[in-house]
């Protein structure tokens, strides 16, 4: 085993004790990223990755991603480095900024070594519509099972054991879908919780950035050096941030978890609902009180298209910068809206462009109340309900996904309750801004899955108690192609 | 509401400046039916419209507004060197008839 | 026939912030071309809006100037439309909750009604040329504020007074410099016509491209005659948008206006609601700079100066401000007023500067006309005194030792010293005066003159030799 394929707690303490350096570390994840089949990466910085890992000299104790190689979503903007949402209206572009996530992470010395592929523009949740088409699944070297996304590239490369962390952004379930069928823990912080300065938008409501790692522990240390205020983002939030690791391993006594029969009762893969029920004692037994509840199923049924008529329309709007005029390939035209529309026309995929014109719709004046607006206060119903649960629990629980990762050539009923509520519920989590964390519980046919556990806005460090004492008690932990259990 | 037919899609996709090939926009028309479906779903439950429109997840607000202090501008060069198309430090366009 | 005349106007103002209203880029007029600008202007992804204060506070100083209610929460929304000059392919405005409604302005005894103030930015700037066009950015971002008024004005005098009104309002405040010409104040005029006995309103036509204050009226005349006109000819007035055409003098189609845009508004959620308190309004209120109109009363109750000399002074701000300082340091306003209206309004338009660039500052001219009330130099002296000052960049000391000026003595005492010895030895010029002889005054006054060796004040001199004079009557 290789010190890459530690979590990135382990792979500090072989850092500081000098058993391996950046370098080292750096140049076996260039080499794993040049032999891995996946499709994930747009971009790799192996100049500018391997020319920072020669200044990293001196181990620093107390900064946990001290030479850490991770890699990054390529919908988050990077100085000097080209950065294009895998959409081909940005091809060469080459941001001036970086993302203030990433002027973090740079800050702690941590080396970013990819650029990570994604469904176009983070609108899809397949990982197939990307530059690079489908992105696969590490786990099925049939190449047959997707990863999901929009965050693909970023499971991919961190269940591939390429890098101990990425950063992933989630406006549906772009982080928490793909980490379930990575074997990954997968988290989104509360709405504001970390700097969305360079992160491209899809829907600013929704977005967050987030990322996957290979442990919760991992997720509090690089929350603690993510969370908090920034004058560049004015939707950020003030409420003081906390430490995420001290919480990490207290008891579960006390803690109420909800988990909602009606989404329940939507998953039809006995093998996950069995498994689910085999945790719900683990929590039980660790002191916690876990208790079904009940929510309007009609309700649930309606949470995808409120995301749909939700995202598609603000996409319209967050996507109109793009024209080919100050960055992007330029077509030349006659005049100027056919220089716009020939960038436009060639730049975005087909499946964008039907939700473009679909959220189009949606915000017409004609149109707005009965589908922009109707959407939204379908919307503030559901966080309604939600909350109305979270004043007596303190999480609420379920499976991530109706399934393991499907085939690439799976059908969905696109009206069925499964694709409607157990493949879409996730988005609640954005609905609410909450905190929102997946991790892996077990295998089925050789691939991984995960439950999904949500919280309270700003209750990231009882989220994580929560996913932590259930990660100890199955031992699923630091996973990855590399680390199979 | 705008009736959905080809030619209003097609409307819509030119207003948004980019255009689609026809089997495209039967496709879409397709999509179309399952999401007014789906929306259906919404419409049948009255008590939506008494609710607001929520636009931030939770209640936000704040009384803080940034300084009018001027900040360093980018270099014309930096912030023009994704810009394909550029005459005297200017983005050229075709002329622009308003 | 009679017919109704309905005007509406849209104000956009350009402020002279020091940053932009979402981007901490400067702002700046007439510099080189995209040297003004961040990635937020251009909108690079990822970038977000972070709202300027100053913006909000000088759109809450003219809010209140116009007398309108201030919302104390601020939400912006998001207007979407393509352009060239459009970056993000929107414009952060506030359509549903403007940051002031419903107000009022007196012009004469009209009250012009203000529906809405809303913040928004501003697009680039475009260079047209024969076969392309350059797009600079360094406008893009330059916050605005929209003034929009009720369809309420009935004539052509009244809307032009307005935007007058409106442009010394923000001139003032110190919002913006207001010039039309340089586009820092833009106004779409809505004008519609319709016969007096008619129930059914106008059609209402917009006349954009007015860029000047003396085309206001004109433009609107015109387009007024010209309904008027086509109305009684039979004609049906089309619904379009017309541009003022300078050369012509006349408007002219631009387009017909079909249905309306449909711009998609919806909230911008990269900001969050702001939340004003009542301190954050209050003192935004409280340190507005003086309106005109306070100044102008101030200026005839306080100060005593005619409407005529309020009115010059008033022209100008940095006269007005000018003219402030001054009169913080003096209370001879009458007299700063006419050194202002006159001998430096004179000086300043011969030499082709502002009174910004008049090297002579406010305390000196208070000095210099201390000087003259205090008799220590005549009026004239004066004069020759501010000449040097100018010409040779002196105060008022040095240049009075320059020109070799001595005060003139002032004092009671030692002149009646002076008038009693000449009187004592000129008998018969006494008689002489008291017989009527007027010439015998002068001749007496230049006898003091010539013995103080022309240091002694002449007003004063003639005015004790009088009362001197008198004494010795039987």
């Amino acid at each position: 085993m290789s010190y890459l394929d530690l979590t990135i707690t382990a792979m500090h303490e072989a850092l500081v004790k000098k058993q391996v350096t950046p370098l080292e570390l750096v140049t076996e994840a260039i080499k794993r990223i040049k032999e891995d089949k996946n499709n994930a990466i747009e971009y790799l910085c192996e100049q500018e990755a391997l020319a920072f890992a020669k200044t990293l000299t001196t181990p620093e104790k107390d900064n946990p991603l001290w030479g850490i190689p991770f890699a990054v979503k390529d919908n988050i903007s990077t100085k000097d480095i080209p950065t294009t949402a895998s959409a081909d209206i940005l091809n060469g572009y080459v941001p001036i900024f970086d993302a203030t996530a990433i002027s973090k992470l740079k800050a702690k010395k941590a080396v970013m070594i990819a650029k990570t592929t994604l469904d176009s523009l983070a609108m899809g949740g397949s990982g197939t519509t990307g530059h690079l088409g489908k992105t696969y699944n590490p786990y099925d070297p049939s190449h047959t099972r997707m990863i999901a996304g929009s965050s693909c590239g970023s499971a991919s490369v961190v269940s591939a054991g390429i890098v101990p962390f990425a950063l992933g952004s989630d406006t549906g379930d772009s982080i928490r879908k793909p980490a379930s069928f990575a074997g990954l823990v997968g988290f989104k912080p509360t709405w504001g919780r970390i700097s969305r300065y360079g992160l491209f938008p899809f829907v600013p409501s929704l977005d967050a950035l987030g990322f996957f790692t290979r442990s919760v522990e991992d997720a509090a240390i690089l929350l603690n050096v993510l969370a908090g205020h920034d004058e560049a983002d004015y939707t950020s939030s003030r409420v003081p941030v906390e430490d995420y690791t001290k919480e990490l391993n207290s008891s579960l006594k006390g803690v109420k978890i909800a988990v909602i029969q009606e989404i329940i009762d939507s998953f039809t893969d006995q093998d996950i609902i069995k498994r689910f029920n085999e945790t719900i004692k683990i929590y039980q037994s660790l002191g916690a009180k876990v208790d079904y509840v009940h929510m309007d199923k009609h309700l649930l049924m309606t949470l995808f298209p409120t995301y749909y008529i939700i995202s598609c329309a603000e996409a319209t709007s967050n996507n109109a910068n793009l024209d080919g005029i100050k960055f992007g390939p330029y077509y030349d035209a006659d005049n100027y809206l056919e220089v716009m529309k020939k960038a436009r026309t060639a730049g975005f995929s087909e499946r964008i462009k039907r939700r473009f014109v679909l959220g189009s719709f949606a915000l017409m004046k004609e149109n707005q109340n009965e589908l922009f607006l109707r959407a939204a206060k379908n919307r503030h119903k559901i966080v309604d309900e939600i909350n109305k649960i979270f004043k007596d629990y303190d999480v609420i629980y379920a499976p991530a996904s109706p399934s393991i990762a499907p085939r690439f050539d799976s059908v969905t009923n696109q009206l069925q309750d499964e694709y409607l509520i157990a493949d879409n519920y996730m988005c609640i989590g954005n609905f609410g801004g909450y905190p929102s964390l997946t991790l892996p519980v077990g295998f089925k046919d050789n691939m991984p899955f995960g439950f999904n556990l949500t919280a309270k806005p700003f209750m990231e460090a009882k989220l994580l108690n929560i996913a932590k004492a259930l990660e100890d008690q199955l031992g699923y932990f630091n996973l990855s192609v590399r680390n199979k259990k | 509401m705008k009736e959905v037919t080809l030619t209003s899609l097609k409307e819509a996709a030119n207003r948004l400046l980019f255009d689609m090939s026809e089997a495209e926009y039967k496709t879409l028309l397709e999509e179309f039916k399952t999401i007014s479906k789906q929306m259906a779903l919404i419409a049948e439950d009255k008590s939506v419209d008494n609710y607001s429109p929520m636009i931030y997840p939770f209640p936000v607000a704040t009384d803080s507004l940034r300084e009018d202090i001027p900040a360093h501008p980018e270099s014309r060069e930096t912030i023009l060197k994704n810009a394909k198309n550029k005459m005297a430090g200017q983005i050229k366009l075709p002329k622009v008839v308003s | 026939m009679n017919y109704d005349v309905t005007i509406g106007l849209e104000i956009h103002v350009e402020m002279k912030t020091k940053s932009k209203m979402f981007s901490s880029s400067p702002v700046g007029f007439m510099q080189e071309p995209n040297t003004l600008t961040s990635a937020y202007d251009l909108a690079f992804p990822g970038t977000m809006p972070i709202p300027n204060k100053q913006a909000v506070i000088n759109a809450i100083q003219v809010a209140h100037a116009l007398h309108m209610e201030i919302d104390h929460e601020l939400h912006f929304d998001r207007k979407n439309y393509f352009y060239s000059d459009l970056p993000k392919g929107y414009q952060i405005t506030q359509d549903k909750r403007p940051l002031g409604h419903d107000g009022y302005l007196m012009i004469g005894k009209e009250k012009v009604l203000i529906e809405r103030l809303h913040l928004e930015e501003d697009t680039a700037k475009q260079l047209h040329f024969p076969k392309f066009t350059l797009v600079d950015y360094n406008r893009a971002g330059i916050p605005l504020m929209e003034i929009v008024t009720k369809p309420c004005i009935h004539s052509a005098e009244v809307a032009a007074k307005y935007v007058e009104t409106i442009r010394e309002i923000v001139l003032f405040l110190g919002v913006s410099d207001g010039k039309m010409e340089e586009g820092q104040l833009r106004c779409d005029v809505n004008v519609s016509v319709k016969r007096a006995d008619s129930k059914t309103l106008g059609t209402k036509v917009e006349v954009k491209n007015i860029n000047s204050f003396n085309h206001i009226k004109i433009a609107l005349d015109y387009e007024i005659a010209r309904q008027i006109k086509a109305i009684e000819s039979g004609e049906k007035i089309i619904q379009e948008t017309r541009r003022y055409d300078e050369e012509h003098k006349a408007t002219k189609a631009m387009r017909v206006k079909t249905d309306s845009v449909d711009y998609k508004y919806f909230t911008e959620d990269n900001l969050i609601p702001i939340k004003l308190s009542d301190e954050f309004i209050n003192d935004a209120i409280k340190t507005s700079h003086e309106l005109a109109s306070e100044k102008r009363e101030r200026y005839q109750k306080q100060f005593g100066l005619s409407e005529y000399d309020t009115n010059i002074l008033l022209a100008s701000l940095d006269i007005a401000s000018y003219f402030d300082n001054c009169a913080k340091l003096s209370k001879h306003y009458k007299a700063i007023a006419n050194w202002l209206m006159v001998d430096i309004t004179a000086y300043l338009n011969k030499a082709g500067l502002s009174i910004k660039e008049l090297t002579i500052t406010p305390n000196q001219l208070v000095e210099l006309i201390n000087e003259i009330e205090l008799g220590h130099i005549s009026n004239k002296q004066g004069r020759e005194v501010f000449a040097c000052m100018l010409k040779e960049h002196l105060d008022v000391k040095k240049a009075k030792e320059k020109l070799g000026i001595v005060n003139q003595d002032s004092s009671d005492i030692t002149i009646r010293q002076l008038v009693i010895e000449v009187l004592d030895n000129n008998a018969q010029s006494i008689s002489d005066y008291h017989h009527g002889k007027d010439r015998a005054l002068g001749f007496l006054i230049g006898q003091v003159m010539k013995k103080s060796g022309g240091k002694v004040n002449p007003a004063l001199t003639s005015k004790i030799m009088i009362e001197e004079l008198n004494r010795r009557k039987k």
